[in-house]
């Protein structure tokens, strides 16, 4: 007869199960906020001779950006504004806007909020026809999924 | 493959209809309407489209109605400066009746902004109806 015996305790299991799930969270995580980084780069190079919007003071394209939720906060590397030559203050904006959306949709899980934050920006899409992110917002599946591809090869 | 052109008449096609058509004084416009134009009318537009498989644009229909001269008591002034909700109201409801979660053999549509209203620079008020728009491409002959 042989008898075996677990040199690990059910609390070891566990530990090693939440431990390989929240490294798969933080890989999913991780890729869904590069796939929004390329959108919003996607969504700022977009001119207006392609259906995009023209710079008067470039606040627009400066409050494009995303962020990361994840674990109920932002991390300082998951906010991508990257600044422009102009449009300060629509980047500020768009970070400020950013973390009110978080505010509103943080639930814990690894959450992705790609935004222009000018006030006007439904207007420049509504209105005007000059796309302004959702163009590049339905994008987004596909370059995640790219990204997911990626790190399966 | 559905050219922008394309989409906009196939959306057209949902709201050119007497239902939607006896309502309004103007006519329902691809694109833009005339500068001058007074009436009510209903634009259609493309935000943005793509060449996928399954090709996915957003629409904009746009219903435009003149603001009403109003008078109130204990003012001599007419006012001009408000919407004229008693025709955005029922135009906004059918617009979104027609074009919500229609399935045609060729596209369908869902309403996902069902006419938030915007100011425009002369005063005016319009009427915003966005949709996502799918079809799938029929040029793919190998899925």
């Amino acid at each position: 007869m042989i008898l075996l015996t677990a040199d690990f305790s059910q609390a070891d299991l566990e530990k090693d199960i939440r431990d390989s799930f929240e490294s798969i969270v933080d890989d999913i995580a991780q890729n869904l906020f590069e796939a929004g980084c390329r959108a919003v780069d996607l969504a700022r190079a977009k001119t207006k001779s392609e259906g995009g919007f023209g710079n008067i003071t470039y606040n627009l394209r400066g409050s494009i950006g995303c962020v990361l939720v994840l674990n109920h906060s932002i991390a300082d590397e998951h906010i991508y504004f990257p600044p422009l030559t102009a449009g300060e203050d629509g980047r500020q904006d768009g970070i400020s806007y950013a973390r009110e959306i978080a505010l509103l949709v943080d639930e814990g899980e690894p959450v992705l909020i790609f935004c222009a934050g000018m006030f006007y920006a439904g207007y420049v899409e509504g209105l005007e026809d000059y796309d302004v992110i959702t163009g590049s917002s339905k994008k987004l599946d596909s370059l995640f999924k790219a990204l997911l591809n990626e790190d399966r090869n | 493959m559905k050219t922008g052109i394309d989409i906009v008449k196939d959306v057209k096609s949902l709201l050119d209809v007497p239902e939607l058509t006896t309502q309004i004084d103007g006519k329902i416009w691809l694109f833009n309407r005339p500068q001058s134009s007074t009436k009510k009318d209903i634009t259609i537009s493309l935000l943005t489209s793509n060449n996928e498989w399954q090709q996915n644009a957003v629409v904009n229909i746009r219903i435009h109605a003149q603001n009403p001269p109003l008078s109130f008591a204990g003012s001599k002034n007419i006012d001009n400066t408000m919407p004229d909700i008693d025709s955005f109201e029922p135009l906004i409801k059918i617009v979104c009746s027609l074009t919500d979660t229609q399935w045609k053999s060729k596209f369908r549509t869902f309403v996902t902004n069902a006419g938030e209203l915007f100011r425009q620079p002369d005063g005016n008020f319009v009427a915003l109806v966005q949709l996502d728009y799918y079809s799938i491409q029929e040029n793919f002959k190998n899925i």
